[in-house]
This record gives C-alpha cells, sequence and structure tokens, in this order.
C-alpha cells in the first residue's frame, strides 16, 4: 500500500473573499500567495488554522470546472495526499477501480509538481501531489 | 444478458443518476443534457459498472458520451 501525507481539503466557491472571511472569523489564514492555474481553470488561495489546511478555489474566466460541485451545493469536494510516487499511487487507485479524471499534470499552487485528480467509485474525488 | 437487458439497466441507471427517463429507442448524448456534467459522468459509469458487473478502460471514459456508446462497450465487455 502506498503511503499517502494528508495535505488539504479542496473547497469551491464563488467568491474568494468572501469565502475567506468567513473562514478567518474561525481562526483560518491564508498560506503562501493567491495563485492561478490556467490549466486546471481555477484560481484560488490556502488557508490554514484550526482545521485541516483548506485550499479555497474559484472557476477562473470561463472555466466550468467547479460548476457540478457548485451547482449540486457541495463545497468541500476534494481531499489531497502527497506521494513519493505518483504513477505507483495512480496505479493503486486504479488497482481499486478509481478514475483518472485529470491525467497527470504540472500545477502552479505547488510549484510545478504534478499533480492528478482520481474518482474513487464511492464518488470521492483524491487528488494525488507528487512530492520533490 | 441480450442487448434489450442492457438496455434496459442502462435506462434505469440514466433514471436514477440523472433523473431522466429514456423511450426505447432513444439516445440520448451528452451534450443534449446539461445535467450530464463530468460529475454526473463518472457517477455513470460507476453505476454502469456496479448494475452490470463490467469494467469500463480509462482510455475509452471521454468516448462514453451517448447513451448507445455505453450500451455497446457494456455489451462488448459482457461476452
Amino acid at each position: 500500500v502506498i503511503e499517502l501525507a494528508f495535505h488539504h481539503l479542496g473547497v469551491a466557491c464563488r467568491n474568494l473573499d468572501a469565502e475567506a472571511k468567513i473562514l478567518e472569523g474561525l481562526g483560518y489564514r491564508q498560506e503562501g500567495p493567491e495563485f492561478e492555474d490556467p490549466v486546471q481553470g481555477i484560481r484560488g488561495r490556502f488557508l490554514v488554522g484550526p482545521g485541516p489546511r483548506l485550499e479555497i478555489l474559484v472557476a477562473l474566466g470561463e472555466s466550468k470546472v467547479l460548476e457540478p460541485w457548485l451547482r449540486a451545493g457541495v463545497k468541500i469536494y476534494h481531499q489531497a495526499f502527497e506521494v513519493a510516487n505518483l504513477e505507483a499511487g495512480l496505479a493503486q487507485l486504479a488497482g481499486q477501480r478509481g478514475k483518472v479524471v485529470v491525467a497527470p499534470v504540472p500545477a502552479v499552487a505547488f510549484g510545478a509538481r504534478r499533480i492528478c485528480f482520481v474518482m474513487m467509485p464511492n464518488l470521492m474525488l483524491l487528488e494525488l501531489i507528487e512530492r520533490w | 444478458l441480450s442487448r434489450a437487458e442492457v438496455e434496459a439497466t442502462i435506462r434505469d441507471v440514466f433514471q436514477t443518476v440523472l433523473g431522466r427517463t429514456l423511450s426505447p429507442g432513444e439516445n440520448l448524448r451528452r451534450g443534449d443534457d446539461p445535467g450530464w456534467d463530468s460529475l454526473k459522468h463518472v457517477e455513470l459509469l460507476f453505476a454502469i459498472e456496479g448494475a452490470l458487473g463490467v469494467q469500463f478502460d480509462a482510455d475509452e471514459l471521454g468516448d462514453l458520451d451517448s447513451f448507445e456508446a455505453l450500451v455497446r462497450s457494456a455489451e462488448r465487455r459482457l461476452r
């Protein structure tokens, strides 16, 4: 079994400032600069605080990547883990019938480290982040 | 399973996942229904896999974009 290290929960929203303000009221604070990833079609911030690290995200431009979740009223829509070997991680999740919905791609939010997204049969969306 | 049984099973899945009743012979395409988004697409695939005991290939997921394509692929895996 590959070793996963929890990194964050992904939170879909429509307004970063409004989302951050509410979370700051709970004791969260921004970690690092805001980022834009045209490949993923998102803009976001990391927040840390009394709970798990959060990645709050809005769609970039005309991107519809978050729309299915927002329309369904789902806020926390993925959990992300770092993994030493991305391909080995993918293989393990595929062996559990996971489906790759975003193939490995460098991500702005992680300094061009590769990420990928896999949907599991229980409809839990996992993000794997390559550890350098 | 006969083709008719495969079609009926997948029609039931569409009803459950998309809340949409398909008539026999109707070939709904993904682009025809705004509710058939990327999330619902994966949910459909998992539900069909569970209902029929098949598993779709990772590299064909994007091509399974109509009722007919899903039926054909499921049938192929049941042979």
